[in-house]
């Protein structure tokens, strides 16, 4: 129930700073292209492997039905011609491709139905390149019916065109199968791509999580592994809110404890230091007091996620703001150049602003080496400045961090709040310092004025 | 400052008899009491200029008290010390015109007291601010002899701001103020602020209303 109600407050107007809102970083490799790749690239081996196969299967068949053809053609006319059925002007008829000569023992062509090359002696069927035609050859005896065996019947297949619709299939196979391939690459590309978008989505809500209210991630998907990443991404960053207000619920009750006796001391020793102003340890005494309830309440500001939410905004003069802290610590020098200090800010805070930067200042260098100045303008700038023991670089690089204290007695706690509220306000907050040589610390807002639209149809 | 009757509802007896001294000896009248059910019975009778109110109290929550308050046009101070910002929210919508978180210091309950009692005009019916005098209950507007009458919302819209002079108020803000559960429509109190800003020009004196970029409108 307390983190419904905690949630209702995040939801609020303004929805404040949110400081980790960063866009989720773009991958220098994307899945998708990859997987696109990865199916693109297998699909073409498969292709090229399919390709040579069926090449080679229908080349090979092809072949052994030409040689088989060849084969019983030379048959025929052998039997034709030793049956003596056939006279040798069957040699005219041969047309359609095939060539057929007749040659003596010795090889020379006797007769021969073409002007073509003579036919080279093959024993088995054989290709051979006869000018521009490819061609199968082969060879038998020829006989006279009275068995006499005077040379050898020779026939040429005309396979060129057998060559051409080979070359056409294995084209026209690499042709579809590429562009198969491209289709199923683009197809898995985009499927991938669907299927990743709820994760891309999942990781720029992780990534715009802000800590300090971390807040459920929308899956809209199907209930698939991103899903499962979604809902352990959630169960994760549940059990971090749970963990945060648990630690809340429980400061709280701290500060519960601790707020009424601190204001009763602090706010009773007050009056009595009125009364008794010439009592050192009454002065002592509220002096601490004080201390300890402004430290608690930066730590509870801190702690309480109160900077988190948008200040409550007014025109308040820094100048103002700024000699009133001065005048609570008697011997701290103040001046303001009288300029315009104005500025938007939340009174409250722009004073606990002051207050930590003249403190800490106070604590290193003690009230009568510590200055205090105001700038007006169109920015408004607060300097205060010690001439204390300073800051070496190490320190001061962190001394706005939570938790450190940058130097004896500093109270690094109000630095970190003085930031925050500082950035709360559209401003700045800047350190300077030199070991032996003091501290710097230098506030800027923008002045009120710059802040304001200008009237467009006024005078 | 006149001296106002301040309501004190604190149930730690240190802390309510620390207020309730620090709070007369700047010359106001002080009734301290410790549950919500005494603060609502005098509250409920009148004669309270304001309540400082715990949020934390033995019988009723300090919010409902407020709520039940909210109509008595009696401004009220919140005193937490809860960690839950979202609590310190509901009691500004409740009805709460502050708030101040524990542990603090007397002087800046006082100061918010005083502020408060100062703009307790806001809850009156006449409001003066930069030459322009606003009579809410009959909406009308002068500025010197000159004189409108506005609609309900823009008169709304300008008594909260004159009557919180520099004080910045965000949209979102306004229209929770003029509008409560059911927001309009999302640039309506840019259109009131636009038309208030011509009727005012229309009477002959500059338009107080200021733009603050990115945060809200305010009076100067």
């Amino acid at each position: 129930m307390s983190r419904g109600s905690a949630g209702g407050g995040g939801a609020g107007p303004g929805a404040g700073a949110s400081p980790a809102a960063a866009p989720a970083p773009t991958p220098a490799r994307h899945l998708r292209t990859r997987l696109g790749l990865i199916v693109l690239g297998s699909l073409l081996v498969a292709v090229a492997g399919t390709v040579v196969l069926v090449d080679q299967l229908f080349g090979r068949a092809q072949r052994a039905s030409l040689e088989d053809l060849l084969q019983r053609d030379l048959q025929r006319v052998q039997a034709l011609v030793a049956a003596g059925t056939l006279g040798t002007d069957f040699v005219d008829q041969a047309a359609g491709g095939v060539r057929l000569q007749f040659a003596s023992n010795a090889g020379a062509v006797l007769l021969a139905a073409d002007a073509g090359d003579p036919i080279p002696l093959a024993a088995t069927p054989t290709r051979a390149v006869s000018g521009e035609r490819t061609e199968l050859i082969g060879s038998a005896a020829w006989r006279l019916p009275s068995g006499l065996e005077i040379g050898t019947i020779r026939m040429a297949l005309d396979v060129t065109q057998a060559d051409v619709d080979r070359a056409t299939l294995r084209l026209s196979l690499l042709f579809a199968g590429s562009l198969l391939a491209l289709l199923a690459g683009a197809l898995a590309w985009g499927l991938v791509s669907g299927a990743l978008r709820p994760l891309t989505d999942l990781a720029r809500q992780a990534a715009a999580v802000d800590p300090a209210r971390p807040r459920l991630a929308r899956y809209r998907g199907p209930d698939d592994e991103v899903a499962e990443l979604a809902r352990a991404l959630n169960a994760a960053l549940e059990a971090i809110a749970e963990r945060q207000q648990a630690e809340r619920d429980a400061l709280a009750e701290v500060a519960h404890e601790l707020a009424a006796p601190l204001t009763v001391v602090a706010g009773e020793l007050r009056q009595l230091a009125a009364a008794r102003p010439d009592d050192p340890r009454v002065r002592a005494a509220r002096e601490s007091a004080d201390e300890l309830l402004h430290t608690s309440q930066d730590l509870l500001t801190l702690a309480r996620g109160e900077l988190d939410r948008a200040p409550d905004l007014s025109v308040v003069d820094l100048a103002e703001v700024a000699r009133g802290v001065a005048d609570a610590y008697p011997g701290v020098a103040f001046a303001a150049d009288g300029a315009d200090a104005r500025v938007f800010a939340q009174p409250d805070r722009l004073r606990q602003v002051a207050r930590n930067l003249v403190r800490n200042a106070v604590q290193a260098a003690g009230a009568e080496r510590v200055r205090v100045t105001v700038a007006g303008g169109r920015e408004v700038r607060l300097r205060v400045e010690d001439d204390g023991p300073g800051m070496t670089p190490e320190a001061l690089a962190r001394v706005f961090d939570r938790y450190v204290s940058g130097r004896a007695g500093g109270a690094g706690v109000g630095l970190t709040v003085a930031r925050r509220i500082v950035t709360s306000f559209d401003g700045r907050i800047e350190a300077r310092s030199q070991p032996g040589r003091g501290a710097t610390f230098e506030v800027t807002l923008p002045g009120w004025s710059s802040q304001v639209e200008a009237e467009p149809d006024e005078g | 400052m006149p001296p106002a009757h301040v309501l004190v509802v604190e149930d730690d007896v240190r802390l309510r008899g620390l207020v309730r001294e620090a709070l007369e000896a700047t010359g106001h009248r002080v009734t301290a009491v410790e549950t919500g059910g005494e603060a609502l019975e005098l509250a409920l009778d009148g004669g309270i200029d304001l309540v400082l109110l715990d949020l934390n109290l033995p019988d009723v929550e300090g919010i409902e008290v407020a709520r039940r308050l909210a109509d008595e046009e009696v401004p009220i101070v919140m005193l937490t010390a809860r960690g839950d910002v979202a609590s310190r929210v509901e009691g500004l919508y409740a009805g709460a015109a502050d708030y101040v978180t524990k542990p603090f210091e007397l002087q800046e309950l006082l100061a918010r007291v005083h502020v408060r009692l100062r703009e307790r005009g806001a809850g009156e019916a006449v409001v003066e601010h930069a030459g322009l005098r606003l009579q809410a209950d009959v909406r009308t507007l002068w500025a010197g002899d000159a004189q409108a009458t506005l609609p309900e919302r823009e008169a709304e819209l300008l008594r909260l701001l004159l009557s919180h002079p520099g004080r910045v108020f965000s949209r979102e803000d306004l229209e929770a103020r003029l509008y409560g559960e059911d927001l309009p429509e999302s640039n309506t109190v840019e259109v009131f602020v636009y038309q208030l800003r011509r009727r005012i020009r229309s009477l002959g004196v500059a338009d107080p209303i200021r733009t603050v970029r990115g945060k809200g409108y305010t009076v100067l």
